[in-house]
């Protein structure tokens, strides 16, 4: 299986800070692959994405991502990966209309003096239909429920034709309906060819998951299978309570 | 008389529809302080223009994009919040601005310079017209130009880095078109009010439309609206021409807010 994402001894940190947010991380995730990572806060799940995305830059080892090392591939890199951040909601005064959102994923795709072709409208209308939003296109993004806008960027990254998926803690502040309704959408993107990483603090998705890597100081490991629930990875791995 | 009159009515549409352009991107940026502080920085380098040989003008321009630049790169390299870098740039460059005008020959409180700090209709010519001009053109065009990458950067940040875009360019555009937008607006409305045009017309504009394209329509046409409205008042009433603009843009402000669809109670289902 082709590799997606591959990690080889990567370090990265934050100016600032007296030591790297995460050291010696190596990992890969193959074609299709969705795997998930898990630890405590502050363990550095989120910096392993930022690093993967390229809005962090690595001190040392390299980060390769669909063929390409991230630090030469630079802003083009990202217009194939998709990234929901963890603590994005649309407040309901977010003057853009969903539909805009979807569309702005490709942006990067056009110079900025070229005209946006009329397809690019009627796909992201078509994204958003995909995901059960087709009446919502028209609606600001803020009017939205927190499940949905995370849905309508999922059509985003559908609509934008990501080949990797980076998601971090997707499920928070959603009731439980809403997360199983977001984690199908994810598992649709999955099923048609899309490389998925997401940072887990609950249950979701972990059935589903081909690999699941423990991230904890700073450093990451895979585990040895998939666990069912993250309270038994607590207590394996975590005995102190993480 | 129109010939006194005309470039001031003229000026005060343009600043009026510049501030309103400019004051949408401010208000997405949540840097509300931004029109205060590059204002009172364009004061200050008005007043070193009477110390030194260079048009008060120019250096306007050049302390107001100081501020730009302190708020771009500068924040960006010393990792300071945005808004702590306006608090320190707010009171240094008013202190500054004072310590210029009381080195200053003459009489400090008689000096054009401070004028800027109030604004003046009589100050308002046809150099000034043209600037406006000039500035909105360039503002609208270069937003026009680069409106995908704008509208994605003022959305967040994060999104428009995965979209490809990279934000740190776009975001200093942004932040130096402000800066020319207060300077040039300066002569009439002044140093202490710009911050109303600035930011009044943008949130009004913010309470009738959900779509930042209206919005960046609607924001300029208020702008330029409440700038006629205040400077017919300022010359009726004979009032000071800033605090004229910025009750007007207050009151349509206050109207929007009372007209806003986003005021209204939901419907119960039929």
């Amino acid at each position: 299986m082709e590799r997606a994402i591959e990690l080889v001894g990567v370090a990265a940190g934050y100016a600032g800070a007296d030591r790297p947010a995460i050291s010696g991380v190596s990992f890969s995730l193959g074609q299709g692959e969705l795997g998930v990572l898990v630890g405590p806060n502050g363990a550095g799940k989120t910096t392993v994405l930022e690093v993967i995305l390229g809005l962090l830059p690595y001190q040392s080892g390299s980060v390769r991502v669909l063929g390409e090392e991230v630090r030469e591939a630079g802003t083009r890199l990202r217009r194939r990966l998709a990234y929901l951040p963890q603590d994005l909601f649309f407040p309901p005064d977010t003057p853009y209309l969903t539909r805009d959102v979807v569309m702005m994923g490709r942006f990067g795709l056009y110079r900025p003096w070229r005209r946006l072709p009329r397809k690019e409208r009627e796909l992201a209308q078509g994204a958003l239909a995909g995901f059960g939003l087709a009446d919502k296109a028209g609606w600001p993004i803020g009017h939205l429920s927190g499940g949905q806008q995370r849905k309508a960027l999922l059509a985003r990254a559908f609509a934008k034709g990501a080949q990797v998926l980076l998601l971090d803690e997707p499920f928070a502040s959603l009731d439980p309906e809403a997360r199983e309704d977001l984690a199908r959408a994810v598992l649709r993107l999955r099923e048609q060819g899309m490389t998925v990483l997401a940072v887990l603090h609950e249950d979701v998705l972990l059935a589903q998951a081909d690999r699941a890597f423990l991230v904890r100081e700073g450093r990451l490991e895979e585990l040895p299978g998939v666990p069912r629930r993250i309270h038994d990875l607590w207590e394996q791995a975590l005995p102190c309570g993480g | 008389m129109w010939g006194l009159i005309l470039p001031a009515l003229v000026g005060s549409a343009l600043a009026g529809a510049l501030s309103g352009l400019l004051g949408v991107c401010a208000l997405r940026l949540q840097l509300s302080s931004v029109g205060f502080a590059m204002a009172h920085a364009a004061f200050a380098g008005a007043a070193l223009g009477l110390l030194v040989p260079v048009p008060p003008l120019l250096l306007s321009f050049l302390f107001a994009l100081g501020v730009a630049a302190l708020l771009g790169p500068v924040s960006e390299f010393t990792r300071l919040p945005a808004e702590v870098v306006l608090g320190v740039s707010f009171p240094l460059t008013m202190a500054l601005g004072f310590v210029f005008l009381a080195l200053a020959p003459g009489e400090a409180f008689g000096s054009p310079a401070l004028s800027l700090l109030w604004g003046s209709l009589l100050g308002v010519g046809w150099r000034d017209v043209a600037l406006l001009s000039g500035v909105l053109a360039g503002s609208g065009g270069l937003l026009l130009l680069f409106r995908r990458e704008v509208l994605s950067v003022l959305l967040d940040r994060r999104l428009a880095e995965e979209a490809g875009i990279p934000a740190r360019p776009y975001l200093w555009l942004i932040l130096f078109l402000i800066a020319a937008a207060v300077a040039a607006s300066l002569r009439l409305v002044g140093g202490i009010l710009i911050y109303s045009l600035l930011l009044l017309p943008a949130s009004a504009a913010s309470q009738l439309a959900y779509d930042m394209k209206k919005l960046l329509l609607l924001a300029p046409l208020i702008g330029a609206l409440s700038s006629l409205g205040g400077f017919a008042a300022s010359w009726r009433f004979d009032l000071p021409v800033g605090a004229a603009i910025a009750l007007v843009a207050a009151g349509a402000f206050a109207l929007a807010t009372l007209l806003s669809p986003k005021r209204r109670r939901p419907q119960p289902a039929k």
